[in-house]
């Protein structure tokens, strides 16, 4: 072969050659560093080629360290040297720990031009599931030895179902006081907290107690933290005496519902006739009426038997929203 | 490309000085209307595009009613505003208006008052308001202000009558008169609010129009034009509108009357380093109060005066919210749904009619002060450091804390459009809602566990009757029964009670002492008077507007 045919089949070969470009892999959406285990791992990649070349239509793997691809994501979106998948997802795993994956666009031959395989190392840690609780409807103040009942709910950070699962009611010293197993249905205007009613009995001395829930949220097939919460209530003696108050509007007598009567720890709300009752044992007590948009005052009150009260609510005239032109300087200093 | 922009205004170079270019030539021409020849180089060198007597930056009460008066002496008059609307903050107010001094409406109703009064009750030595007034500013916004109130009378704005609360301060004269609201709902901004004061800025806007005044929306002033960058006279303003520049001459005097600096997190901070970015403003997003006028002042020499008044704690600098779970919950105002610019509110809010009803926590998921104070000692425990190493300054976001049985009692529908879902979150449990907080302004998140604890210690104050920690007043309710809800409550910022120095005719005050001729300002852009409303932007306005408009005209 001479020379010259050798250079011909040289260039014919460089001709032939396919272009290569290199490519890189990026996130554009990182995924949380912390996941609930077995939930799903969110994230968006993009893909560059220097050469600003449109890879739409070709797409990214997730590949596990045995080499599986766990999930795929199209490339949907070309805007100068990137290509971008949608925002796509996959499992992580049930275990808790760190687990890592690579970011993978295969090596792509089109049209005699390869796009080299690009790849990026990903690392997620996934964590038991957070549990939380609530509790409500605790009546305050409930008579030494009586029943009584409150709510309790339990509820996952990754909403799994805790139908069937077990509370536990500790009194101030942590004994458990009461068990109860969460219902079926979830409490209304939440996603996942199950819940239920449990039987109580105050205490056999009164004064402020303060008690707590446990949960532990076992038996499910993922990992999950425990959760636990406090609540209170007054425990008083026996009543001896009713205390009748009657809520009128300092003008014109007229009833006022819906306002709040305390006497001490006690509580009463105003009927539509204006009237609240409270049993209470003897003593001395601080009365006080609230309700929105009315001022009352204090007052002490001896009760030594059944008596009734009345009190006079004046109306707060409606501040002026505009009002900071008024210029007194009894205000806001 | 604007009207305006198509069809420059030929009052360029070769126009604008009327004979040749030659120095010289230019030299005396100057000289003839008192312009420094130096200045008439500096115009010489300029494009006009634009050019009138005055130039009013800013369509909402202080501009208009400069604009309304300049042109009153027979000035020609351009306003430059960079929103899609006039108004400014004087469109969102309730429009009660503090102006008396013995004026005709007073007179009708016997009430006795007069300048001597107003100046007694604005000088008070016993009232933070006062205490730091410019004496002089205030003496001369006391003998303007029952000329202020007929000239309104005359540009058309319509009053409902009587004055309206009385308390007058230590004369107690009543001098509160509220304008009659705007008629059309879609012109108001925040229609069915009672925002009164669309009735003052839209009349005078309708006077100013008639009469010829130009007004120019969608103009963004970028700079002012000084002779010398820190010397000379104003020669007019460098405006931005839709991609492109243009010069605006200004023969007689610029107007900066552009609503103050709270919304500039920067500038505001000067006199109070807490006001860091969570804090928001009254009356955004229609007005941005953005200083930027009073730095673009100052850029060419401007001083600022009375600055103490900013943090004298009398008024409305710092408000606490009332509209909780919308970026902007400021007191009296209210974005609707038919808001024009509701898509820029996103949600109307829910209005807190009881205090008992909520606790308030700080970003660390703890409480801070009582929640039915609403005081300045409220607003500086809200705004007190709360731990957080990385944020020293400001208090961070505030979160109102309530329960379904809140939602039930305040008669709330917490869901969009009444929410933001950035400004307010809900979870079955506490520790679920505070994960669920995602807003800019929440630099970390709420630790779930110490809401639950600030909430179960609140719980237990309720049983008991007595909060050991705050001493809220018989706290009434227990935060208990799920859902929970987190809605944004940071104090929200209202007034500029400090701005730029002026004398009193309002023309701007340089570093030294001296003026900036051809450069006024007032209204919130102003220093030296602190007044809450619309008095103090309508007298400035209206003494800077015949200051300007009777002054020598650049004529060369």
């Amino acid at each position: 072969m001479d020379e010259l045919t050798s250079k011909k089949q040289d260039v014919e070969r460089a001709n032939n050659e396919p272009q290569r470009h290199p490519t890189s892999v990026a996130l554009s959406r990182p995924p949380a560093t912390e996941v609930d285990a077995g939930t799903d791992v969110t994230l968006k990649v993009k893909v560059f080629c220097p050469s600003g070349c449109d890879l739409r239509g070709s797409t990214i793997n997730v590949t596990a360290p045995d080499g599986l691809v766990v999930a795929t994501s199209e490339l949907v979106e070309h805007a100068e040297h990137a290509n971008e998948t949608a925002e796509f997802t996959f499992k992580a795993p049930d275990e808790v720990g760190e687990h890592s994956w690579t970011l993978v666009f295969p090596k792509h031959e089109a049209e005699g031009l390869i796009h080299e395989e690009g790849s990026l190392p990903i690392t997620v840690k996934t964590i038991a599931h957070d549990t939380s609780l609530a509790v409500w409807g605790v009546p305050s103040p409930i008579v030494m030895n009586h029943p009584f009942r409150i709510h309790v709910g339990a509820t996952c950070s990754a909403g799994c179902d805790l139908r069937g699962k077990e509370i536990e009611i500790c009194d101030e010293t942590g004994a458990i006081i009461a068990r109860g197993n969460l219902g079926e249905i979830p409490w209304d205007g939440t996603r996942a907290l199950y819940w239920t009613e449990v039987g109580l009995a105050a205490p056999a001395k009164d004064g402020g107690a303060s008690w707590s829930i446990r949960f532990a949220a076992t038996e499910l097939r993922l990992p999950h933290d425990e959760a636990s919460a406090r609540f209170g209530f007054e425990t008083v003696k026996p009543p001896q005496h009713t205390v009748t108050v009657k809520v009128v509007q300092k003008d014109d007598g007229t009833p006022i519902e819906d306002a709040q009567v305390r006497l001490g720890v006690y509580f009463a709300y105003s009927d539509q006739t204006g009237f609240a009752r409270v049993a209470m044992p003897r003593g001395t007590y601080e009365l006080d009426v609230l309700k929105t948009g009315y001022e009352t005052s204090s007052r002490v009150l001896d009760v030594d038997g059944d008596v009734t009260v009345e009190v006079e609510a004046t109306v707060i005239p409606p501040e002026h929203p505009d009002a900071f032109w008024l210029f007194d300087p009894t205000k806001r200093i | 490309m604007s009207e305006n922009l198509k069809k420059p205004n030929p009052v360029s170079r070769r126009s604008f000085l009327k004979t040749s270019v030659a120095k010289g030539a230019a030299g005396v021409a100057a000289a003839a209307v008192g312009l420094h020849p130096k200045e008439a180089e500096a115009a010489n060198s300029i494009t006009w595009h634009r050019s009138a007597d005055v130039v009013v930056v800013g369509a909402g009460v202080s501009g208009l009613a400069c604009a309304c008066a300049a042109r009153d002496t027979g000035a020609s008059v351009i306003v430059v505003e960079e929103n899609f609307d006039i108004g400014g903050r004087g469109i969102m107010s309730g429009g009660s208006i503090q102006l008396g001094g013995g004026h005709s409406l007073q007179k009708k109703y016997g009430t006795v008052d007069s300048a001597d009064m107003i100046f007694a009750d604005w000088t008070r030595h016993d009232h933070p308001a006062s205490r730091y007034s410019d004496r002089d500013i205030v003496r001369k916004f006391a003998d303007e202000n029952a000329a202020t109130f007929e000239f309104l009378l005359a540009h058309g704005v319509q009053f409902t009558g009587r004055e309206e609360a009385g308390g007058g301060a230590s004369t107690n004269a009543g001098r509160t008169y509220q304008t009659v609201e705007w008629h059309i709902p879609s012109q108001v901004m925040a229609p069915h609010r009672g925002r009164n004061g669309s009735g003052l800025v839209r009349r005078l806007e309708e006077s100013a129009r008639k009469s010829g005044v130009e007004i120019l929306l969608k103009h963004s002033m970028t700079s002012i034009i000084r002779e010398n960058p820190k010397s000379g006279r104003v020669l007019g303003i460098t405006v931005r509108s839709n991609g492109n520049t243009i010069n605006v001459q200004a023969r007689k005097g610029v107007y900066v009357g552009t609503g103050g600096n709270s919304g500039n997190v920067n500038f505001r901070r000067t006199f109070d380093p807490r006001l860091t970015e969570e804090y928001q403003q009254a009356c955004a997003p229609y007005a941005r109060q953005s200083g930027d006028a009073e730095l673009m002042s100052m850029a060419i020499g401007a001083s600022l005066w009375a600055t103490a008044q900013q943090t004298s704690e009398s008024g409305a600098a710092i408000t606490k919210t009332v509209h909780i779970g919308c970026q902007w919950g400021y007191g009296s105002l209210v974005f609707e749904t038919d808001s024009p610019i509701f898509h820029l509110a996103r949600a109307t809010g829910l209005t807190v009619a009881n205090w008992q009803d909520v606790i308030m926590v700080n970003q660390v998921g703890k409480r801070f002060w009582s929640e039915t104070d609403g005081s300045y000692k409220f607003i500086a425990a809200a705004m007190a450091y709360n731990g957080d190493p990385d944020k020293l300054n400001g208090g961070g976001p505030i979160w109102a804390i309530f329960d379904s049985d809140a939602v039930a009692r305040e008669r709330w529908n917490p869901k969009p459009p009444n929410v933001d879902p950035l400004y307010f979150a809900s979870g079955a449990t506490l520790k679920e809602l505070a994960a669920n907080i995602n807003n800019p302004y929440q630099k970390r998140p709420m630790p779930g566990t110490v809401l639950q604890e600030t909430v179960e210690r609140y719980n237990s104050f309720v049983t008991s009757g007595t909060d050991t920690d705050f001493k809220k007043p018989k706290p009434m309710y227990k935060i208990e029964k799920p859902p929970f809800y987190a809605a944004w409550a940071t104090p929200i910022l209202h007034d500029s009670l400090t701005g730029l120095r002026v004398n009193t005719d309002q023309q701007v005050i340089d570093i030294h002492g001296q003026v900036i001729p051809g450069l006024y300002c007032g209204g919130e852009s102003m220093g030296g008077l602190a007044q809450h409303g619309l008095g103090r932007d309508l007298v400035s306005g209206r003494i800077a507007g015949l200051h300007a408009g009777k002054s020598k005209s650049i004529k060369v």
